[in-house]
């Protein structure tokens, strides 16, 4: 009986530690989610949003309404985190699309095996999913907002303008880092310990905080007098933090490093938890 | 690593889940080729796999595997080993090739190189035409060969291979068999084949672990040894097989009865069947052979000797 279509042959090739051993899981991921038209269709559109932002600008700049008297342009560091926060809508979406099934899949399919008879370490997978989770984060916040600035800088003409706003890429980098890390632990938390994308969807939704809304709040401080509830509003302390590092008005009456406090424990205990739940080997009692 | 040199090597090795002691003291060192990992459900034989890929806490000189300790580098001993789980696995949203070159990928190839080792690989494990249809048409019997197909994609110089003919049918069985044959004692890529259909041990390696309750029971060779090298014969036919017996004692050679026949053990250097016929032939009352084949220890024999 003819068994093989072709005999076994040799690689000649050399096989090299490499240090970035998440990169294929990251790679792969990203461009698997790339394919689907729905990912596509959302970011044109995240990237429409800030493209109409520079078309108001460059429209404001032309009308001179954006002129300070100075001849330099109105729009501050504020005017990028604005930008930036105007995005959130396409990073829940991304987190959500991108992330929720990024492990419960793997771990429903007993992908894990394939993974970790492979040179690489759960450290090295948790790095992987998170790029891609981080990967869309980046791509509908922190790319069209430096755009945006490189917009604005080239329009602005005076070299005033830049003085003021050099440090925007860094602390946009630095801001949608943050956001990109806590919002993909969290949902790679919940893929790990639940199977159905519905359930760690909703799940994220209320762990982020985005149910807490300044209503809910009050009446939840008027009922137990304590005025800390904001604390539990992941989404709401990372602004926080945001509006500090930008210079813009804080949403919480709080000092922010007590929010950066808020953000590591959240981050922190995700990553235990995940960490937990992402062994090489399934042992049952 | 010369072919002498040991592929395995335990030293007292124990490994434990929790409270529960799954593998106990084991010492044994085994060279190259196909070698069998037999044992009854929970023994340990999966255990130890994980063990020795490094996918367990291990002490540092308890174990090496390919010359390389799993407790020290088990990231540089994973990029020489290629492991067919035992349960299905699969990455969802990947088709043969895309998951065989992931594999590849992961392990720390090239991606070009990963995806022209991919396409190598299904073809030689029979999966090339349909290399790029959904996973889930696959048959049972596909997706064992898949596995086996990313266990090879990067080429390594031992593969753990965890029950794979689970769930296939008797031709699909015989092919994953050959494959294994073929890649143990042509390619020199060295097998550890962990089983419990010890027909499948018997047929592709050389040489045998039996494991029970986490305590290795027995290591032995298991024989392939040719027709006209074969000492032991059983024999059956029509005559007085007795009296046979008692000729082929005077000329040297030994026999016990068995049912409805003799078994008969040929003195060294005297291999094959032939003074057997000869003697039978020469009675005065010629024996009329209707049955005669070797008769030696299997590797059932082993098994179960050793689990008893």
């Amino acid at each position: 009986m003819p068994i093989y279509e072709q005999g076994y042959t040799r690689w000649e090739g050399e096989i090299q530690a490499r240090p970035m051993r998440f990169w294929p899981i990251l790679r792969r991921g990203f461009l698997a989610e790339l394919k689907r038209r729905r990912t596509l269709i959302l970011l044109f559109l995240a990237w429409a949003a800030v493209l109409i932002r520079g078309v108001v600008l460059y429209g404001d700049l032309r009308a001179g309404s954006l002129l300070q008297s100075s001849g330099l342009l109105k729009t501050g560091l504020s005017f990028f985190y604005s930008a930036l926060k105007g995005q959130s809508v396409f990073v829940i979406l991304f987190v959500l699309l991108s992330g929720t099934d990024l492990v419960s899949k793997d771990r429903r399919f007993h992908a894990l095996q394939i993974y970790f008879s492979r040179p690489l370490t759960p450290n090295d997978y948790i790095l992987g999913k998170l790029g891609i989770v981080s990967a869309f984060v980046f791509a509908v916040s922190f790319l069209p907002v430096l755009l945006l600035w490189i917009f604005a800088v080239a329009v602005s003409v005076q070299q005033g303008y830049f003085a003021t706003v050099w440090s925007a890429p860094l602390l946009a980098l630095f801001y949608c880092g943050l956001w990109a890390a806590l919002a993909g632990l969290m949902v790679l938390m919940l893929s790990s310990v639940a199977q159905r994308s519905a359930i760690i969807a909703v799940s994220w939704v209320l762990l982020w905080g985005l149910l807490v809304v300044d209503g809910v709040t009050r009446i939840l401080k008027m009922l137990t007098g304590w005025s800390l509830w904001s604390l539990v509003n992941v989404d709401a302390n990372l602004k926080q933090v945001g509006a500090w590092i930008f210079g813009a008005d804080r949403p919480l009456g709080y000092h922010p490093l007590l929010s950066v406090f808020v953000i590591l424990a959240v981050g922190a205990i995700c990553y235990v938890i995940l960490r937990k739940r992402i062994r090489p080997v399934e042992v049952v009692l | 690593m010369s072919s002498f040199d040991p592929i395995l090597r335990c030293a007292r090795l124990s490994q434990s889940y929790g409270e529960k002691k799954v593998l106990h003291e084991l010492e044994f060192e085994v060279g190259g080729g196909a070698v069998g990992l037999l044992g009854p459900n929970g023994s340990g034989k999966t255990t130890l796999l994980r063990t020795l890929l490094g996918l367990l806490p291990v002490p540092p000189g308890c174990a090496q595997v390919l010359g390389i300790d799993p407790g020290l580098s088990p990231l540089a001993l994973r990029r020489r080993i290629g492991l067919v789980p035992e349960s299905e696995c699969l990455v969802p949203g990947m088709n043969a090739v895309e998951l065989t070159g992931y594999a590849g990928e992961l392990t720390g190839m090239s991606s070009k190189d990963a995806m022209q080792r991919a396409h190598q690989v299904l073809y030689y494990v029979g999966l090339g035409e349909a290399r790029y249809r959904d996973l889930e048409t696959y048959s049972q019997g596909m997706k064992q060969r898949l596995k086996l197909a990313q266990a090879l994609v990067h080429d390594p110089d031992l593969v753990f291979l965890d029950e794979p003919t689970n769930g296939m049918d008797p031709p699909g069985r015989e092919t994953m068999l050959a494959l294994i044959r073929e890649i143990s004692h042509a390619k020199g890529v060295s097998v550890v084949l962990s089983s419990h259909l010890l027909p499948d041990v018997q047929e592709t390696c050389d040489s045998v672990l039996i494991l029970k309750d986490g305590r290795l029971r027995s290591q032995e060779a298991v024989s392939h040894d040719p027709l006209h090298e074969h000492l032991l014969f059983e024999v059956r036919g029509r005559g007085d097989l007795a009296a046979l017996g008692e000729e082929l004692r005077v000329r040297g050679h030994d026999f016990t009865p068995i049912q409805n026949g003799i078994r008969v053990r040929l003195k060294e250097g005297v291999g094959g069947p032939e003074p057997i016929l000869q003697t039978a032939l020469s009675l005065p009352n010629p024996v009329e052979i209707r049955h005669l084949m070797p008769a030696g220890r299997t590797v059932e024999d082993s098994f179960f000797e050793a689990i008893d």
